[in-house]
């Protein structure tokens, strides 16, 4: 069942198009990324799903209701995580759940339910106490998270969420999505991590307001570029400068980049020959399969 | 509806603790209190105790007893007596008083011949309140004199022209006789006060929700704008009527300030004038998106309302085009309903003008703020 399902989305800002024809739909239980660089239209993107903004056209439903018609309705199945850190930093952790837990009506016996469930996923059970600003980086995400997650929402909308987590941290929180994912909720989660997006079962990537790549991160892998890894023969890294290196290289390729010693390269499907001829001699060459990061790049430049 | 009720008690149970975590309870109660205080006790817009120096020349027993009516009141305090022309000169310039009396040599001479003699009063006028000040009372003093020596010299020909009409002003202030400015300041100052605990503080909580964007976390909530606004501005309603009484209380303990009215429509009419101030502070808090603009906002609402409300400086004395602007300050109207209540024991039917103003500017901003507030929240 499609849980959420955009059409045509546009908008504008003034004369300035932020969206540019969106359509996507998401399945029950689905974790849909949205990737791009900054300024790409991801945050527009899901404060439009949200209600915040007005789309300028096109169509969205959530779980079957019309936003345009029914957007109260749509606001008790929808949960919503901003980029920042909004909730209050007086009020204790539990204080903050159970507000939003009474601002959405859940009952007393839900939230007693629901809210140790959560606590204890998250492992915040044990600072039910602590005012919030004096949590650290990552457990104020988990907050966000229970405090949106309280009312049992089918789609939970989250603005970059593990901004700024550490890697731990970050890991967790995952698991918890993938968690609740696998319980049917829908995920939508913008995000520019690429090991992230590797973990969605759908992913799109917006480039100035636009889709230029939509699919499952295995799909999405599929292309007409290789990938190679160079690393340089002993004695000929001091003969040549990287300068002069990467100047001899460029026309070759599409995108070119470096890991540690080693330089990255992405080349069109038929390029490798060529490239192979032109190179050998001054690297050894390595054909590593593409990451997404590599999509994403061999898509930008076209 | 019972939803909607249960939402309104969550904001406000967050607000109040907010409120309370915030230490925010001493700065709501205490410090109006201590601002009640320093306007009570430094605000005082009489002037007493002037310093004066009488240079007396005459030496006779009638200049000894014009100078014993200057000693004698609070107005004046006598710093010194010289018989030297030249020390006035000094004295003024130094600033050692600020007001001179000088007789001259001839002035028993004078006045035993029954000729007109004059008496010359100096002041010093680089601060004009007292130095008018300082005229009035003087010539207060020297008129009185005159009176009585001229009442003895006819008390003695009494015999041969009959008695002598005599009339006389006998003077009544009511309300407040001891014309104390402690009386009227107190009442004005609880109209102050609650402008800064209802609209200041309020219009800045409202404006962190947003700079905190908290907001944009309860937008896509069910909650509707008018819960939002009611929870939030519900505890600084409550907090607004705890200060009155507070204030009118300890204005009766400390400065003995009557109070003649009745204290539930004081509450009541309060409760007008703090809706005012809340949709005002509401429509600060659409226009501003930090802390700082809000704050910056509000006093720009808050020093035309104090210096042109008769609280400090009397309407009467402006010029007439400023008279006109007073009456589109709220805390005019809400000024004059306190002073009303505690000096005159005005009833609700007395203050009516007031009242209908007042209740008139209550909705017209609460509708304004209500409307501004839907649109920036939802």
């Amino acid at each position: 069942m499609n849980t959420v399902s955009v059409k045509n989305l546009t908008k504008f800002y003034n004369k300035q198009k932020a969206l540019d024809d969106i359509s996507f739909d998401i399945n029950t239980g689905e974790i849909f990324g949205i990737v791009g660089p900054d300024g790409a239209g991801k945050t527009t993107l899901l404060r439009i799903l949200t209600g915040i903004l007005e789309k300028t056209s096109g169509k969205i439903s959530i779980m079957n209701f019309d936003i345009d018609k029914d957007c109260e309705k749509i606001k008790y199945h929808t949960g919503y995580m901003s980029q920042k850190f909004n909730l209050y930093p007086t009020l204790t952790v539990e204080e903050n759940i159970k507000f939003f837990a009474g601002i959405f009506g859940v009952s007393q016996q839900e939230y007693n339910d629901r809210g140790e469930y959560l606590l204890n996923l998250t492992g915040l059970a044990n600072f039910k106490t602590r005012q919030a600003k004096d949590l650290s980086g990552g457990m104020k995400q988990k907050l966000a998270l229970i405090s949106t997650l309280i009312h049992k929402p089918d789609v939970l909308i989250l603005d970059e969420p593990t901004l700024g987590v550490d890697p731990v941290s970050r890991r967790d929180f995952w698991q918890i999505l993938q968690e609740f994912s696998q319980k049917g909720t829908s995920i939508i989660v913008s995000t520019s991590y690429m090991d992230e997006a590797e973990l969605c079962n759908k992913i799109i990537l917006l480039f100035e307001g636009r889709i230029i790549i939509q699919g499952n991160p295995v799909e999405v892998k599929k292309i007409d570029s290789i990938v190679l890894e160079l690393s340089s023969i002993v004695g000929t890294q001091h003969a040549v400068s990287l300068e002069n290196i990467i100047e001899t290289i460029k026309p070759f390729v599409v995108d070119l980049s470096f890991k540690g010693e080693k330089i990255r390269v992405i080349l069109k499907k038929d390029g490798k020959e060529a490239f192979t001829k032109e190179f050998g001699k001054l690297f050894h060459i390595n054909e590593i399969s593409p990451s997404i990061e590599d999509v994403f790049m061999r898509a930008m430049q076209k | 509806m019972k939803t909607s009720k249960s939402r309104i008690l969550k904001i406000f149970q967050k607000e109040i603790l907010h409120i309370i975590r915030g230490r925010m309870v001493p700065l709501l109660v205490v410090a109006p209190i201590l601002q009640m205080l320093v306007f009570g006790y430094v605000v005082t817009t009489e002037i007493k105790h002037i310093s004066i120096m009488v240079v007396d020349r005459s030496l006779s027993s009638y200049s000894r007893l014009l100078i014993s009516k200057f000693s004698n009141v609070e107005y004046f305090d006598l710093k010194s007596v010289s018989n030297d022309k030249n020390d006035i000169q000094t004295a003024l310039t130094k600033g050692d008083v600020k007001c001179v009396l000088s007789i001259p040599e001839d002035f028993e001479e004078k006045i035993k011949k029954g000729e007109k003699t004059s008496l010359q009063f100096i002041t010093d006028g680089s601060n004009s309140n007292v130095g008018s000040a300082a005229i009035n009372y003087g010539s207060i003093i020297i008129y009185n004199f005159s009176k009585e020596i001229f009442s003895d010299k006819m008390r003695q020909f009494g015999n041969i022209i009959g008695h002598i009409p005599d009339i006389t002003i006998e003077e009544r202030i009511w309300f407040n006789p001891e014309l104390r400015s402690t009386d009227t300041m107190i009442p004005g100052i609880i109209g102050l006060i609650l402008i800064i605990v209802t609209m200041v503080v309020a219009s800045l909580s409202l404006v962190k929700e947003k700079e905190y964007g908290n907001i944009e976390q309860l937008i896509v909530t069910p909650i509707k704008p008018y819960e939002l606004l009611l929870g939030k501005i519900l505890p600084y309603i409550i907090i607004g009527l705890i200060d009155v009484v507070f204030i009118t209380v300890a204005g009766i303990l400390m400065f003995h300030v009557p109070f003649r009215g009745n204290i539930l429509l004081l509450l009541a009419l309060s409760l007008l004038a703090i809706f005012v101030n809340l949709g005002v502070g509401t429509l600060i808090s659409t226009i501003s998106s930090t802390q700082q603009q809000a704050m910056i906002s509000a006093m720009f609402f808050m020093l035309p309302n104090m210096l042109l409300s008769g609280f400090i400086f009397p309407i009467k004395n402006m010029p007439q085009i400023i008279q006109y602007i007073t009456y589109i300050m709220p805390l005019r109207y809400y000024v004059s309903i306190l002073r009303g209540i505690f000096l005159k024991g005005l009833t609700f039917m007395e203050l009516l003008p007031e009242v209908t103003a007042l209740f008139i500017y209550a909705l017209v901003v609460s509708i304004l703020a209500l409307k501004k507030f839907k649109k920036t929240v939802g």
